[in-house]
């Protein structure tokens, strides 16, 4: 009986996520914004395991998603024959996440003994670096030009044709992204590293004195989170097909995305596996929502918005999860009782 | 493993809800449309008032004149071929964000005209209404909101946006739903360069103000300059990091070699929009010696160029704007102060242009100063002549075949507005009594007249001046209302 | 020689931008030390500093002087009723980033509202004083004065006067400083007064060579989040000299190698300094 339940429970909401496109057929809108949450929610995850389990306050997630993105671009860019308009533009996900993931590694090492807040400025440091290199480096990057990554061609099998200019594609495409995402963290948190990544949360000098090597643990984080973040960047090149460096809102290698990412983690509540997506589904449904209603009165969606933010932290600072987990704990300790 | 299933649950009903909240609002009509329709109506009775107090008033004076011979009454006018029916106009402009001036001003130009339209009859009788929607600059909502202006309000045409950046985003929806875009703004050339059919771009590309610029600097500032410095310029070059910045100054760079490849870049220079200090390049250009220093940049940065430039007693001979920038905006000369006065540049529509009809294009510039307080530019302007077009459009369309014109409307057949509309944008040509004779090329790029305006003292007849400066349009020779005044001659 | 009065000009001009920076970066590091909070709204106090200053000298044609001291007396008030936000998220570093974000994000949309997205900038005549091959500005002087005066003033403040002496207390042990008779409360409230009150004096005079819009704040955070991690988070004396130093490598920098990179020289000195020193110059 117990076991029927449980596989009631994963099934349900798998079946729900795969039928909802066909729902909504006729609402290609809708469509693209569930891609656009998924997406954000899978990237707001890569912030949720460094901060959320590892407790390492990156501001620079832009970095991992940007170097995803300039993956996917400077493939395009330099090999076209392979690259451009061609399905193989798939692969380009794979090593984006990979060099992400580098990169991760990278800024592991170099920050090794930076701790905190000054943690958090250092990858600030790190981001704006990459982002004013890449603007300067016409050569590689094309700078301020972009790049702009045309839609891969239709996939034909020889049961069905995946045209991916219509959203359905990529919204299954996303959807199995957070829930492979959502899977994956559930487990690391329940596992071994789950407990080491908290012991380095909670007090990383104490943890190593008990022998645990604080360093490794970290640039396991920072690894992992790079995969994830760089994998949601590559994505993202492909699905809005431009990317450039500048300074701008939205622009893949600034501040604002980072800051996109903390937003929904911290809505969603922080530490939980299922926080950043409830963070993405409100930042952008109903950020989107605020848009059309006010959005010719340009700005009054922004305040509402950012009011809403306030009070929100203000009432329930654990975040939306964060929150409904803990009064499931309280009650559980009542019980007990 | 509970706390997993839980979750998945939860995953699975904020989902459901989601979607229900999301298909319940993508159904039901904006704010933006009702309200915009009130505010159009309550502006378009306060305009039938007014004729309302003309025409009395011309009774009285004809009263006055003596009694008139009555003229015969004339037959009622038929009735408009699209009376009652709505054209539908998508506006995306980043009215948030630090590009919110400049956006506003070519909505505003856009209202303006539309206003116009409504209050002279509409087009054949439709009424024009826009769907505005802001997308603060960010690409991915840029995407969003022109997706939810094609599939949820069905509009026939799109607006904008300023930015290049957004248009690539914007774009591919826009062809993949076969929606026409006439644009507003984003002088970048390689959005032509895309293979987009539906793509109809109204700002100059950079090449055109490359070209012209080059061409002034050859043809007009040589021949006086040359004999004072007797040898080839010593050029610099300043340029932001946008887009529409690295084009101009590869566009310029490339008609220079074309045009006078003797001349010598000493610098290129760029830097990012917004910021603070540029002492350490003007220092540097002082140091190398400059002739001419060409700048592409947004107003602000302009302004501050030019002030800092005067602080540190930086004087080349002159300076250029080599592109479609910030330094052909009025705000340009009330951020940087008289320090400006003498600058050259690059320009595609100032009001005071002598084609065809100076008095027409004046009328036009004082209507918009007066109407939204602030003076017309090029970013105004484009919004403003694009309604028109779109008018045109529709009204040939109608001349020609006036029963399809009427069925597309009457079934509300959205398809074939907007390929009656890519049609006639592709193939027309439009002709403005207050700028000329307008049309796209193959490749979607309207045939913009760029000219060389220059920042000089106003007089009381100026429509506009800040500082007691205005621009003029000093070259070339069909548009200009006077001679360029060489900065080093003061 | 040409390169002498090149490296020198951008010496003194490097120099007067760093004292600017750090006019900006004192006020967030004084909430960073007595708080815990990143303050992510600074730039947008700065923005309404630049906006109450411009609104004063063009429309009570109130002489620039003037508007220093009545920016930063108007934004000490500010300061006292942000405490009551800003104290809320005390060391909870994402929380504040939450709030201060969420407030930045009602402060910057506020102003396109009010005032609309105009770039605007006051009419004040800059006179250029010529001292041999250096040329400043009679309004960069001005600055440069005012953010000598303001920085030593505040140390001796810090360091010297009982207040201070609290002030820096209850920054490095709250409870210990309570249990000896410290009112925590009022001395938090005193601490983000003066640095909210110091963003708006750094606005009213940051309006004099830059120009505001609405949607300025964004640029000075970074800026001011950069400079005070340098010298070391809560102390003043760092905020000053880490914002010198970046201000003088950029100006230096940026005569000698493109300016495209100049903001780097600045981040990889930052770098630098943090992996040697992992709490800054001056940090404890």
């Amino acid at each position: 009986m117990k076991k029927g339940i449980q596989i009631i429970k994963w099934v349900v909401p798998i079946l729900l996520g795969l039928v909802i496109p066909l729902l909504l057929q006729g609402q290609p809108y809708i469509l693209h914004l569930f891609v656009l949450t998924f997406l954000f929610a899978f990237f707001a995850q890569s912030w949720n395991v460094l901060m959320g389990f590892a407790g390492q306050a990156s501001l620079g997630q832009a970095l991992f998603f940007g170097m995803g993105s300039y993956t996917v671009g400077l493939l395009v860019l330099h090999l076209p024959h392979y690259f451009k308009g061609s399905n193989l533009i798939w692969l380009g996900i794979i090593a984006g996440g990979a060099i992400a993931l580098l990169v991760g590694l990278a800024i592991g090492v170099v920050t090794f003994r930076i701790r905190g807040p000054y943690f958090a400025l250092a990858t600030i440091a790190s981001l704006e670096i990459v982002r004013l290199v890449f603007l300067y480096a016409e050569d590689f990057t094309q700078g301020g030009y972009g790049i702009v990554i045309p839609h891969p061609p239709e996939f034909v099998t020889p049961f069905f044709v995946i045209d991916f200019i219509e959203k359905i594609p990529h919204y299954y495409i996303a959807f199995f992204m957070l829930l492979l995402s959502c899977i994956v963290v559930h487990m690391l948190s329940k596992s071994k590293y789950g407990l080491l990544f908290l012991s380095i949360k909670e007090d990383e000098d104490a943890a190593s004195s008990l022998g645990v090597n604080s360093f490794k643990i970290r640039l396991l984080a920072m690894a992992i989170s790079g995969f994830i973040a760089g994998i949601a960047g590559a994505y993202y090149a492909i699905y809005v097909g431009f990317i450039d460096p500048n300074f701008e809102p939205g622009g893949v290698l600034t501040l604002f995305t980072s800051v996109d990412a903390i937003i929904m983690c911290l809505i969603g509540g922080i530490g939980t596996v299922l926080g950043p997506f409830i963070g993405a589904a409100i930042k952008i449904m109903f950020g989107e929502y605020l848009r059309i209603s006010f959005g010719w009165r340009s700005g009054v969606d922004l305040v509402i918005f950012g009011s809403l933010l306030i009070v929100f932290y203000l009432f329930i600072p654990k975040g939306i999860w964060g929150s409904i987990s803990l009064i499931r704990e309280k009650r559980i300790f009542r019980l007990k009782k | 493993m509970r706390a997993l299933e839980v979750g998945l649950v939860a995953i699975a009903i904020i989902a459901l809800i989601l979607s229900c909240i999301a298909t319940y609002y993508a159904l039901i009509p904006t704010a933006a449309v009702s309200n915009m329709s009130a505010e159009i109506s309550k502006l378009k009775g306060s305009i039938d008032s007014l004729s309302r107090d003309v025409s009395s008033l011309k009774k009285d004076v004809e009263a006055l004149k003596g009694a008139p011979p009555t003229p015969p009454t004339p037959p009622p006018p038929p009735k408009p071929l699209l009376e009652g029916f709505i054209l539908r106009v998508g506006v995306v402009q980043p009215l948030t964000g630090p590009f919110a001036y400049e956006a506003e001003s070519g909505l505003y130009g856009a209202m303006m005209a539309t206003e116009e339209i409504n209050a002279a009859g509409g087009i054949l009788g439709a009424r024009i209404e826009l769907f505005v929607e802001d997308f603060g600059g960010d690409p991915k909502v840029g995407a969003t909101a022109a997706e939810k202006l094609i599939t949820v309000n069905r509009v026939h045409v799109i607006r904008g946006s300023y930015t290049s950046s957004s248009m690539y985003a914007i774009m591919p929806v826009a062809e993949k739903y076969k929606c026409p875009v006439l644009t507003i703004g984003c002088s970048a050339k390689e959005l032509i360069e895309q293979g987009w059919k539906y793509i109809f771009k109204t700002a100059p590309l950079s090449e055109m103000f490359a070209e012209k610029c080059v061409q002034f600097l050859k043809e007009v500032i040589e021949p006086e300059l040359k004999p004072i410095i007797k040898r080839p310029f010593r050029i610099a070059i300043l340029h932001d990091k946008s887009l529409v910045a690295v084009s101009d100054r590869n566009e310029f760079l490339r008609f220079k070699e074309k045009m006078a490849p003797e001349w010598e870049i000493v610098a290129i220079e760029a830097y990012d929009i917004g910021c603070p200090d540029f002492k350490p390049i003007i220092e540097k250009l002082k140091a190398l010696g400059v002739d001419i220093v060409g700048m592409s940049s947004f107003a602000g940065d302009g302004a501050l160029i030019m002030k800092q430039s005067a602080e540190l007693g930086f004087k080349p001979y002159l300076f250029i704007g080599i592109g479609g920038g910030g330094t052909q905006a009025p705000k340009f000369i009330e951020l940087s102060g008289p320090v400006v006065q003498y600058f050259f540049g690059g320009n595609e529509y100032w009001p005071d242009r002598q084609y065809p009809a100076p008095d027409k294009a004046r009328a036009f510039g004082e209507r918009f100063l007066r109407k939204w307080g602030r003076p017309l530019d090029f970013q105004s302007w484009t919004g403003y002549a694009g309604m028109y077009m779109i008018k045109q459009v529709i009204e040939k369309a109608a001349e020609k075949n006036p029963d399809a014109v009427k069925r597309a409307f009457e079934r509300d057949d959205v398809a074939a507005i907007r390929e009656i509309i890519k049609e006639g944008l592709a193939t027309q040509k439009f002709y403005f009594d207050w700028c000329g004779e307008l049309y796209f090329d193959a490749r979607g790029q309207m045939n913009s007249i760029v000219t060389i305006t220059q920042i000089l003292p106003a007089t009381p007849a100026d429509i506009w001046s800040v500082h007691g400066l205005t621009f003029r349009t000093v070259w070339p020779p069909p548009y200009n209302v006077t001679t360029p005044v060489f900065p080093w001659k003061k | 020689m040409l390169s002498l009065t090149l490296l020198i000009a951008s010496l003194v001009h490097g120099v007067i931008l760093g004292c600017l920076y750090a006019l900006i970066s004192v006020g967030m590091n004084l909430i960073y030390g007595i708080l815990g909070a990143k303050n992510l709204a600074h730039g947008d106090f700065v923005m309404l500093g630049m906006f109450t200053a411009y609104w004063l000298i063009e429309l009570y044609k109130m002489n620039p002087f003037l508007t220093i001291p009545l920016a930063f007396l108007v934004f000490l008030l500010v300061g006292f009723v942000y405490t009551g936000l800003i104290s809320r998220t005390l060391a909870d570093v994402t929380g504040s980033i939450l709030v201060t974000f969420g407030l930045s994000t009602v402060l910057m949309n506020m102003a396109r509202i009010i005032w609309g997205a105009d770039f605007r900038a006051p009419a004040v005549p800059s006179i250029s004083i010529s001292f041999g091959f250096i040329s400043i500005s009679n309004l960069y002087l001005l600055i440069f004065i005012v953010a000598i005066i303001l920085t030593i003033a505040l140390h001796v403040f810090l360091t010297k006067t009982k207040i201070g002496t609290a002030i820096r207390a209850v920054g490095q042990d709250a409870e210990a400083a309570s249990s000896l008779g410290i009112s925590i409360k009022w001395i938090r409230t005193l601490t983000v007064g003066i640095a909210i009150g110091l963003a708006g004096l750094c606005g009213s005079l940051f309006v004099l060579i830059y120009y505001t819009h609405p949607y300025v704040g964004i640029t000075v955070t970074l800026t001011a989040l950069m400079m005070c991690v340098v010298g070391g988070l809560g102390s003043v004396k760092g905020a000053f000299i880490g914002s010198l130093i970046i201000g003088v490598a950029q100006n230096l920098s940026g005569a000698f190698i493109p300016f495209a990179l100049a903001p780097v020289t600045g981040f990889v000195i930052f770098l630098l300094i943090l992996i040697i020193r992992p709490k800054g110059l001056f940090g404890v």
